[in-house]
C-alpha cells in the first residue's frame, strides 16, 4: 500500500468496470436476441407442466399413454386457437376435475405454503445469522482507552501507526 | 437349505448384534477394557451373519430355487447371469440384505481400523451405536423384510425382475455404490453420538471421522450419478433426474452431508459450529432412515417403490428414536457445546462455509418440503396436491445459482477476514474466465438470461478452483493436487462439469418424432435432420433370445449405427423401449421407438423420437472427477516441516504412521 491511494484506486477497479461491462453486454444480447418460442416449443413447455391422467407422477410431455397423447393433441389445438399458455393449463385442468393435473401446486390456498415456507426458511436464517454477527462485534472484545495507552505507550517511538495495524495482513 | 443357510446367517447377525450390545454396555459400565475388546469378535461375527445370508440369496438365485418367495417373486430361468446376480437388490427384501452386508462391512473396517483403541470409551460407544444399526437392520430381516421366506407350492419359473431393471448393466453398479454412500454415514454419526455421550466434544472425533465422511460422500455421489446415467439409458426420454421421491431420498443425505464436509472444516480450524455440526451429520444419517421409510413403506407414490410391507412403521419407529436420541444427547451437553471462539467477518471463509450451510439446509429444506408436501396436503387439508418437477426446477435453480457463486468467491477468501483488495486481485481472473465463457458461449448461440448466468458463474468458480490447483502445484509440483482443499478444489470442477451439463441440457434439449421409411416409395422420407445430426432408416433387426423377445430398427445417425429396440419380457404384457443413446463431447443422441417397426424389405417403416441434448456426457465425467477429487482429498496434504509447530503434540510411542494416519496426533489432544 505504498502507492498513493486515488491513483491505485482506480488502477484496481478498472479491470472490474470492464468484466463488469463484458458480462453485463453479453448477458443483456444472450437475453434480449432471444427468438420467440415456436408452437412446437410452446406446447413442449407447456406439457412439462401437467402430469398424464393415468399416470402417478410423469408429465405428460414424458409419457405414451394414450390420455398424454390425448391431452397433447389438446394444447396443440389450444395453442393454434391462439390461448395463452395459462389459459390452456386452466383450460386441461378444468377437462380433468377429479384430479390434480398440474405439477406445480397453485399459489393460492394451503399449497401455497410450499412456495411460502423456503423463502420464510431462508430469510429467518439469513436473520439469525445476522443477529449472531451482530452480537459478534459487541464492545467486549473492543479496545478500551486504557488498552489504546497502553499499546502507545509501547510504541512511543511510531505513535500514529497504532491504530489499523489489521487490515495489512490479508 | 438355502432358506435355513440364509435364515441362519441373520439370527447369527441378530445374536451377535446383541452379544456386542450386552458386551460394550457391561464393559463401559465397569470399565472393562477386556470386555470392550471383544467388540471385534463380535464385529467378525455379524459380518459373517451377513456373509452366510448373502450367500445363501446369491446361490438360490443362481440355482434358481423357486422354493424361496424371493427368488420365485423376483427371479427367473431367462435371467442372464449378471443381472440374476444383481436381482439380489431388485427388490425390497434382498436390498435390506444388502444394506445390512454393507453395514457389517463397516462395522468390521471400524473394528479394525480402531483396533488398538477399542477400549477407549469413545470408540467402544461408537462400536455400541453401530451394533444397535446392526441389529436393526438384522431384525428387519427377521421380521417383515425376511428375504427367506419360504414357499409351500414351489412354481416352476419366476416373472424375473423388473424388466427395466435388466437391459443395462449400470444396475449391477448403482445399488451398491449408493448403498455404501448411505450406510457409510453410519460410522460418523456413530462417532457423533459417542462424543456426545462420553462429553468428548472436542475436535478428535471430528478429525477420526473425516475420511469416513468423505468416503460414504463421495460413494453417494458416485451411486446418484450412475443413477442418473442409468436413467438417461433406458428411459428413453433424454431425462437423468426427475426429483421423483427415491432420488430426492438419495438426493437429502447428500445435500445435508455436502453441508457437513465443508462446515466441518470451520470447527476444526476454529473450533465453532459444533451444536450445527453434529446435528448435519445426526440429520444426514436420519434422513437416510427416513428416505428409506418414504419410498420403501409405500406412503408416497414413486417409480422406485416397492410393494407395500410392514417395514414401514419401523423405519418410522427408528428414525423417530434416532431424532429423540440425538435431540436429547445435544440438549444434555449444550453446555459443554459452546465454543469460545467467534466469527470476525462475514467475508471470510467462515463466513462462507456459513452462508454455504444456510444455502445446502434451504435445498435440503425444499426437497424435503416438496417430496412430503402431498402427504401434508393430504393429511392436514384434505386435499390432493402433486409437486412435480416444475415445482423443484423453479425452487432450485436459484439455490443452484448462489452455490455457483459461492463456490467462485470462497476458495479465495482468507480465514477470518478479507479485505477489498485481497477480493479484488484475487477474484478478477476467475471473474475474466466467467466472462470469457460467457462471450464464448453467447457467440455459439446460447439464449436465456438462467442458462447464461450458470455458464458465467460456472467459469467464474472454475477459475477459483483453477486458481487454487495452479497456485498449489507450482508450489509443491503433483503434490499440489493432494490434501483436502486442493482435492476439494477438483471436486469443484467436477460440480461446475455437472452443473453446466444441466443448464445446457436442460435450456437447448431438441425433442422431435419423426416417420422414417427405408425407400421413398413406401411413402416417407427416408432420413431426417435434427440439430444438423442427419438420421437415416437402414433397416429392421430382431434380437430376440429365450429371455424376451426384441424387435429394432437401426438407424444410421451421421454414419454411426443406432440400434434402439422394443422388448417384450414374457412375465408382463408391456412392451419395454430400450432406446439407443450415444454421447460425444458435444451433445448426446438418443433415439427411441414409439412403436415396432412396421413391414419388411422396401415397405419397412418406424417411428422413431430423436433427443439431441448438448453437453450430456460432461454430466458422467464431472461424477468421475468428483469421485477422483474425494480421492485426492482423503490424501493427506502438504507434509508438515519437522520445525513447524504443531497444533497438538504428536504421540511418541505410535509406529511411524503411515501416510494418511492422523489417529495418533488426534488421539492425544482430544484427551
Amino acid at each position: 500500500m505504498s502507492a498513493s491511494p486515488s491513483r491505485s484506486a482506480v488502477a484496481r477497479w478498472a479491470p472490474w468496470v470492464a468484466l463488469l461491462l463484458v458480462v453485463v453486454v453479453a448477458l443483456a444480447v444472450g437475453t434480449l436476441a432471444q427468438d420467440d418460442p415456436t408452437d412446437a416449443e410452446r406446447a413442449q413447455s407447456i406439457a412439462e407442466t401437467i402430469r398424464c391422467p393415468s399416470c402417478k407422477s410423469q408429465a405428460v410431455a414424458s409419457s405414451d399413454t394414450p390420455s398424454s397423447k390425448a391431452v397433447r393433441q389438446l394444447i396443440a389445438d389450444r395453442i393454434e386457437a391462439g390461448d395463452t399458455d395459462e389459459e390452456i393449463r386452466d383450460y386441461v385442468a378444468s377437462r380433468f376435475p377429479d384430479q390434480d393435473l398440474l405439477l406445480d401446486p397453485s399459489g393460492s390456498g394451503f399449497s401455497a405454503l410450499v412456495w411460502a415456507l423456503p423463502a420464510m426458511f431462508v430469510v429467518a436464517a439469513v436473520a439469525g445469522l445476522a443477529i449472531r454477527f451482530a452480537g459478534y462485534r459487541t464492545p467486549g472484545l473492543a479496545a478500551t482507552d486504557a488498552d489504546r495507552r497502553l499499546v502507545e505507550e509501547a510504541m512511543d517511538d511510531e505513535p500514529d501507526r497504532g491504530e489499523d495495524g489489521p487490515e495489512d495482513r490479508a | 437349505m438355502n432358506a435355513a443357510l440364509g435364515t441362519g446367517g441373520v439370527v447369527l447377525g441378530v445374536v451377535g448384534s446383541i452379544g456386542a450390545i450386552i458386551t460394550l454396555a457391561m464393559g463401559l459400565r465397569g470399565d472393562r477394557p477386556d470386555l470392550l475388546r471383544m467388540s471385534r469378535t463380535y464385529a467378525y461375527m455379524v459380518l459373517g451373519g451377513a456373509l452366510v445370508a448373502f450367500a445363501a440369496m446369491e446361490r438360490a438365485l443362481i440355482t434358481r430355487d423357486f422354493s424361496l418367495q424371493y427368488v420365485a417373486e423376483n427371479g427367473s430361468r431367462a435371467t442372464p447371469a449378471l443381472y440374476n446376480v444383481a436381482t439380489l437388490w431388485a427388490a425390497l427384501e434382498g436390498s435390506i440384505l444388502l444394506w445390512a452386508l454393507v453395514l457389517s462391512g463397516y462395522t468390521v473396517a471400524v473394528a479394525l481400523k480402531f483396533r488398538r483403541r477399542l477400549s477407549d470409551h469413545l470408540v467402544a460407544w461408537a462400536m455400541l451405536t453401530m451394533f444397535v444399526v446392526t441389529l436393526f437392520f438384522f431384525a428387519l430381516m427377521l421380521g417383515p423384510a425376511n428375504p427367506f421366506r419360504t414357499l409351500a407350492n414351489v412354481p416352476a419359473d419366476g416373472p424375473g425382475p423388473n424388466p427395466l431393471l435388466q437391459n443395462h448393466p449400470l444396475m449391477a453398479f448403482h445399488p451398491p455404490m449408493l448403498y455404501l454412500g448411505y450406510v457409510g454415514f453410519t460410522v460418523p454419526f456413530a462417532f457423533a453420538i459417542a462424543a456426545l455421550v462420553t462429553g468428548r466434544l472436542g475436535e478428535g472425533w471430528l478429525v477420526e471421522t473425516r475420511r469416513w465422511t468423505l468416503f460414504a460422500w463421495a460413494f453417494l455421489t458416485v451411486g446418484i450419478i450412475l443413477g442418473a446415467w442409468w436413467s438417461h439409458e433406458v428411459l428413453g426420454w433424454g431425462g437423468y433426474w426427475a426429483w421423483d421421491p427415491v432420488e430426492n431420498a438419495s438426493f437429502l443425505p447428500w445435500l445435508t452431508g455436502t453441508a457437513f464436509i465443508h462446515s466441518v472444516m470451520v470447527q476444526e480450524r476454529r473450533g465453532m459450529l459444533r451444536v450445527w455440526n453434529l446435528s448435519l451429520l445426526c440429520a444426514t444419517f436420519a434422513l437416510t432412515i427416513l428416505g428409506t421409510f418414504l419410498t420403501r413403506s409405500g406412503v408416497l407414490d414413486s417409480v422406485h417403490a416397492f410393494s407395500d410391507s410392514g417395514i414401514g412403521p419401523m423405519l418410522l419407529g427408528f428414525f423417530a428414536l434416532i431424532v429423540v436420541v440425538t435431540v436429547g444427547l445435544v440438549a444434555w451437553r449444550g453446555d459443554r457445546l459452546r465454543s469460545p471462539a467467534r466469527i470476525d467477518s462475514p467475508a471470510s471463509r467462515e463466513g462462507a462455509f456459513l452462508l454455504n450451510n444456510i444455502v445446502f439446509a434451504a435445498f435440503a429444506f425444499v426437497v424435503l418440503l416438496g417430496t412430503v408436501f402431498p402427504l401434508i396436503a393430504e393429511a392436514l387439508d384434505d386435499d390432493r396436491v402433486t409437486v412435480g418437477v416444475p415445482y423443484f426446477e423453479r425452487m432450485t435453480m436459484p439455490i443452484g445459482l448462489v452455490l455457483l457463486f459461492l463456490m467462485a468467491i470462497a476458495p479465495v477468501l482468507p480465514w477470518r477476514k478479507a479485505s477489498a483488495e485481497t477480493l479484488q486481485t484475487r477474484l478478477l481472473w476467475p471473474g475474466w474466465v466467467g466472462a470469457g465463457v460467457l462471450v464464448f458461449a453467447v457467440a455459439a448461440g446460447a439464449r436465456g438470461l438462467a442458462p447464461l448466468l450458470a455458464f458465467f458463474l460456472a467459469g467464474f468458480a472454475a477459475g477459483s478452483a483453477l486458481r487454487q490447483l495452479v497456485l498449489a502445484t507450482r508450489r509443491q509440483g503433483a503434490r499440489g493436487l493432494l490434501g483436502r482443499t486442493n482435492g476439494g478444489m477438483i471436486v469443484h470442477l467436477g460440480v461446475i462439469m455437472i452443473a453446466v451439463a444441466f443448464a445446457a441440457s436442460n435450456a437447448y434439449q431438441v425433442e422431435r418424432e419423426a416417420r422414417l421409411c427405408i425407400t421413398p416409395e413406401a411413402g416417407c422420407p427416408t432420413t431426417v435432420t435434427v440439430s444438423g445430426h442427419e438420421i437415416t432408416f437402414v433397416g429392421i433387426v430382431d434380437n430376440s433370445t429365450a429371455a424376451r423377445a426384441e424387435l429394432g430398427a437401426e438407424l444410421a445417425v451421421d454414419g454411426k449405427v443406432f440400434a434402439p429396440a422394443i422388448q417384450q419380457f414374457p412375465n408382463g404384457s408391456q412392451q419395454i423401449g430400450k432406446p439407443s443413446v450415444k454421447n460425444t463431447p458435444r451433445d448426446s443422441v438418443l433415439l427411441a421407438l414409439l412403436d415396432l417397426p412396421q413391414g419388411s424389405g422396401p415397405e419397412a417403416s418406424v417411428r422413431v423420437r430423436v433427443i439431441v441434448q448438448p453437453l450430456i456426457v460432461w454430466l458422467w465425467i464431472g461424477g468421475a472427477v468428483m469421485g477422483i477429487g474425494s480421492i485426492l482429498a482423503a490424501f493427506p496434504g502438504r507434509r508438515r516441516k519437522p520445525t513447524d509447530p504443531t497444533s497438538a503434540p504428536a504421540a511418541l510411542d505410535a509406529p511411524p504412521a503411515a501416510p494418511g494416519d492422523e489417529r495418533d496426533l488426534v488421539g492425544v489432544g482430544d484427551r
